[in-house]
């Protein structure tokens, strides 16, 4: 008998989004849920909700002929929600940085921290990453 | 005797938003879950993403260290900056081979880092280079899941 998939609430906390690196490694290590035998809910807070920018767009140059990296965490939310992972984004952290819900990648869902409050308690396990 | 992954400290970090974050197990009798049950304690998942001289990481080694002496299971998933903690060239490397020896399978404690990460091509042996996946695998077969965050 299969085991029951666990629900699991991940919480983004940190974002960098303009650091210079190929991927942000926590959205990075959540995009690996997706292949596996759970099923999750994620959630931008704090600065994470940063992430959920629609428009980010970082150069990626060059420094005395080496490319600098950049990752591109719009692309990354895009496919986690082209993959049926609910994604949402904490509405006060989005106000408290004048970030309409408007300007968030096309699915997004604002929630309130009652409900994030509610979420916690619904889901099998909560945990929270940052970058 | 108290269970340090039951205290309301994880839990009041998650309110308060500060260092340690969230949670309860989802009771998924995994392999890791198993063999903790058929040894003796629970089944602890740190998920570090902080670097080495941050204080949630040196509270996530105490923990660590505090889990196995009460005899339970520990497994690190380092992303991040948390990749350097068990670099060969850092302070906390001495810590991370302490813990993990040269990876013995009857080792309390697995210590994993996104290979991904290309600092991670240094790690002191016994570490494993995984990814993503090995999360996830590990959140569905432990007890009690911790994360890490600045």
């Amino acid at each position: 008998m299969n085991a029951p998939r666990p629900s699991v609430l991940s919480i983004v906390r940190g974002a960098d989004a303009g650091a210079a690196r190929e991927a942000d490694p926590a959205l990075d290590a959540n995009a690996y849920a997706v292949a596996d035998e759970i099923d999750m809910t994620l959630v931008l807070k704090d600065r994470g909700v940063e992430l959920g920018l629609d428009d980010i767009r970082c150069d990626r140059g060059t420094l005395i002929g080496v490319v600098i990296p950049a990752a591109e965490p719009a692309i990354d939310l895009r496919a986690l929600l082209d993959s049926g992972v609910q994604v949402r984004a904490v509405a006060e952290d989005l106000e408290a940085r004048g970030i309409a819900p408007a300007a968030l990648v096309a699915g997004i869902e604002p929630v309130t921290e009652a409900d994030l409050a509610r979420m916690i308690v619904e889901h099998d396990v909560t945990l929270t990453t940052s970058s | 005797m108290s269970d340090p992954t039951q205290t309301g400290a994880s839990a009041e970090a998650a309110r308060t938003g500060t260092g340690w974050s969230a949670t309860v197990g989802s009771g998924d009798p995994g392999a890791f879950a198993e063999a903790a049950r058929t040894g003796t304690g629970r089944s602890i998942v740190l998920a570090l993403g902080t670097a080495p001289k941050h204080g949630a990481t040196v509270a996530a080694l105490r923990l660590a260290h505090e889990a196995v002496q009460r005899g339970h299971q520990v497994a690190v998933y380092a992303y991040g900056d948390g990749v350097r903690i068990g670099a060969d060239s850092c302070p906390t490397s001495a810590y991370v081979r302490e813990f993990v020896g040269e990876g013995d399978d009857d080792r309390p404690v697995r210590w994993i880092v996104d290979g991904s990460d290309p600092r991670t091509s240094t790690q002191v042996p016994g570490v494993v280079r995984g990814d993503g996946s090995d999360l996830w695998r590990l959140v569905r077969e432990g007890d009690v899941v911790l994360g890490v965050t600045a």
